[in-house]
């Protein structure tokens, strides 16, 4: 009878531990983006031409939310044809893109010092005599970092934008994994120089917001025996095949081209297991810049 | 000792270990992707007819996908495939019908998907993939299977991501009393043709890279010619033939109803090679004509 009670005791925790564990995934991938329609009488007028150079449109995209304060914001239609507005100084932008095709949308921000967010894609369904508001999309923080090799004990900074007088968190993920995090300054910026006594290796370096899921793109530092200066002609992007500092549809081609050969190069075998993959791919996708 | 005191534990809690193991692994759904397909119910013999594969990554980043859609070969003949309606921007393996009854693709979506963006159906999470045309031969039900899903995480390092594959199927009954289906006689869009040099260091070739897309639907196949020779199938991206003389590259990009787009390059002759050749042939004439000379006059 004592067991029968221990035992259900003690599934009950296990329950418990495992319910919680499912709230909390689901947590962890929390939406930060709430979507709302409203209708509109009649057509919708064309910004600036770029979205198909009429203003006859029926039916259109709003995109709002936070990016950077003074950051340029872009959406790329699947046609290529792209609209940009500019951030406030409260990082706050509104886009509205006319349109009459479902479609997907891809968003990305610079902020005012060249740096550019991760990609963001909105695959949309429109209806028309409606303009579908998608509201509250908050760009992760960008990222990165005046060296791309660190020798233990040497000093390295880490910066970006981010939302103003906001909390910053930056990951270190490696051999040793850490986290710490600042608060960027009113104009939106976050700046840290700190010295660094991890163990020796490859070390991958985001940053975000708490409770996002969302993060920068992810910046590669090597803890070694010297340090190297990040320049263009150094910087270390898996896939960038001809080193222009983006990974776009040119790296992707050569990546293409050695698809399922034997014997790679090794800047296309992004993952060095010695085959160009799915997996190759997915990671030029994640960092894909272009 | 302690091994003794956890066989204890083991053997007193088997069931228990039973249910923690259970729970765990259904706790693993959480972070599933789901493939299905969506088409009719119903059509007849003769009649074309489209299947939408949907992906639904539940709230998830998801970048890159890679699938086979099997389809019985008796009753259906695959007809084409369409990318206007689709979330995959960048194809690694255009959609192809490998052999009879299977059609094959894989493709990455940079920046990654979570979900679909419907106002009007909010719980309608599902993002169009790609839609496939067939025709119905034969009466009969056809069963529509999704095998050897590949789906993975946008982060960073491919993680794969557990899929669901969810098939679907339809029955075809009778003749179509009318053909009612539109021919389509419009060319794909003009599209351009980019080469990509070969490295300085690197064993990369030169590669012609291009990319046609068709109003009703998608490419079907590309040819090539180099320097006006004959036209042979082709990928993108094209190694071109290493020449020091420059020449015309010719691509054509058919849709499935044959129609035909051409474009014409001229491809400038890769003379910087072509002289490291030439610098290093003299170096070697010129040792040679050393080597003679300081045999002679030995």
């Amino acid at each position: 009878m004592r067991l029968i009670t221990k035992q259900l005791l003690f599934l009950g925790i296990t329950i418990l531990i495992l319910g919680y564990y499912n709230f909390a995934n689901a947590l962890t991938i929390t939406q930060t983006e709430t979507v709302s329609v409203s209708a509109i009488v009649g057509s919708i007028p064309s910004l600036d031409g770029g979205g198909g150079g009429g203003g006859s449109y029926q039916s259109g995209v709003r995109f709002s939310g936070l990016a950077y304060p003074g950051a340029t914001v872009t959406v790329i239609k699947r046609d290529g044809k792209t609209l940009s507005v500019t951030a406030n100084q409260s990082a706050e932008f509104s886009i509205l893109v006319p349109e009459t095709n479902w479609q997907l949308f891809t968003l990305f921000a610079v902020d005012v010092y060249g740096r550019k967010s991760t990609l963001l894609n909105f695959p949309t369904v429109l209806y028309s005599g409606y303009i579908t508001d998608i509201s509250g999309i908050r760009f992760a923080p960008t990222i990165n970092t005046d060296k791309l090799s660190v020798k233990k004990g040497d000093f390295i900074t880490i910066e970006g934008s981010s939302l103003p007088n906001t909390r910053v968190y930056i990951d270190f993920e490696g051999k040793d994994n850490s986290t710490f995090s600042l608060i960027s300054n009113p104009e939106g910026v976050y700046s840290v120089t700190m010295p660094i006594n991890m163990t020796e290796g490859e070390y991958v370096l985001r940053s975000y917001y708490q409770g996002d899921s969302r993060t920068s793109k992810a910046v590669r530092v090597t803890v070694g025996s010297a340090s190297i200066l990040r320049t263009e002609v150094t910087n270390n992007i898996p896939g960038d095949c001809n080193f222009d500092q983006q990974v776009t549809l040119v790296d992707f081609s050569v990546l293409a081209y050695w698809y399922q050969k034997p014997n790679p190069p090794r800047c296309v075998d992004t993952n060095s297991d010695g085959i160009v993959n799915l997996v190759d791919f997915s990671i030029l996708a994640f960092y894909w810049n272009g | 000792m302690k091994n003794i005191f956890f066989k204890k534990i083991i053997s007193k809690n088997k069931i228990l270990i039973f249910l923690v193991l259970f729970f765990a692994l259904n706790n693993t759904k959480v972070l599933a992707a789901s493939l299905s397909l969506e088409l009719p119910k119903n059509v007849s013999i003769g009649e074309k007819f489209s299947v939408d594969l949907l992906i639904d990554p539940e709230n998830q980043s998801i970048n890159s996908i890679e699938s086979s859609i099997i389809f019985p070969k008796e009753i259906l003949k695959y007809n084409s495939f369409s990318i206007k309606q689709s979330s995959i921007p960048v194809w690694v393996e255009e959609p192809k019908e490998e052999f009879l009854g299977t059609i094959h693709f894989a493709g990455v979506i940079p920046g990654g998907l979570e979900r679909l963006y419907d106002p009007m159906k909010g719980n309608n999470h599902a993002i169009p993939v790609l839609r496939f045309y067939f025709i119905a031969i034969k009466s009969g039900s056809a069963n529509f299977e999704i095998k050897n899903s590949l789906v993975l995480k946008n982060d960073g390092k491919g993680s794969a991501v557990y899929v669901s594959e969810n098939g679907s199927s339809i029955n075809i009954s009778g003749e179509q009393t009318e053909n009612i289906q539109q021919v389509d006689s419009t060319p794909p869009e003009p599209f351009t043709v980019s080469i990509i040099d070969r490295s300085t260091f690197g064993r990369n070739p030169r590669l012609a890279v291009f990319s046609a897309s068709d109003l009703d639907g998608a490419i079907e196949h590309y040819e090539v010619s180099v320097g006006n020779g004959t036209f042979s199938i082709a990928n993108s991206p094209y190694p071109l033939p290493y020449k020091i003389m420059g020449y015309k590259l010719t691509v054509r990009a058919f849709d499935f109803s044959g129609n035909m787009r051409e474009q014409q390059i001229d491809v400038p002759g890769e003379k910087s090679y072509g002289m490291g050749i030439l610098v290093i042939l003299f170096i070697l004439l010129i040792a040679f004509i050393r080597y003679k000379f300081y045999v002679k006059v030995k």
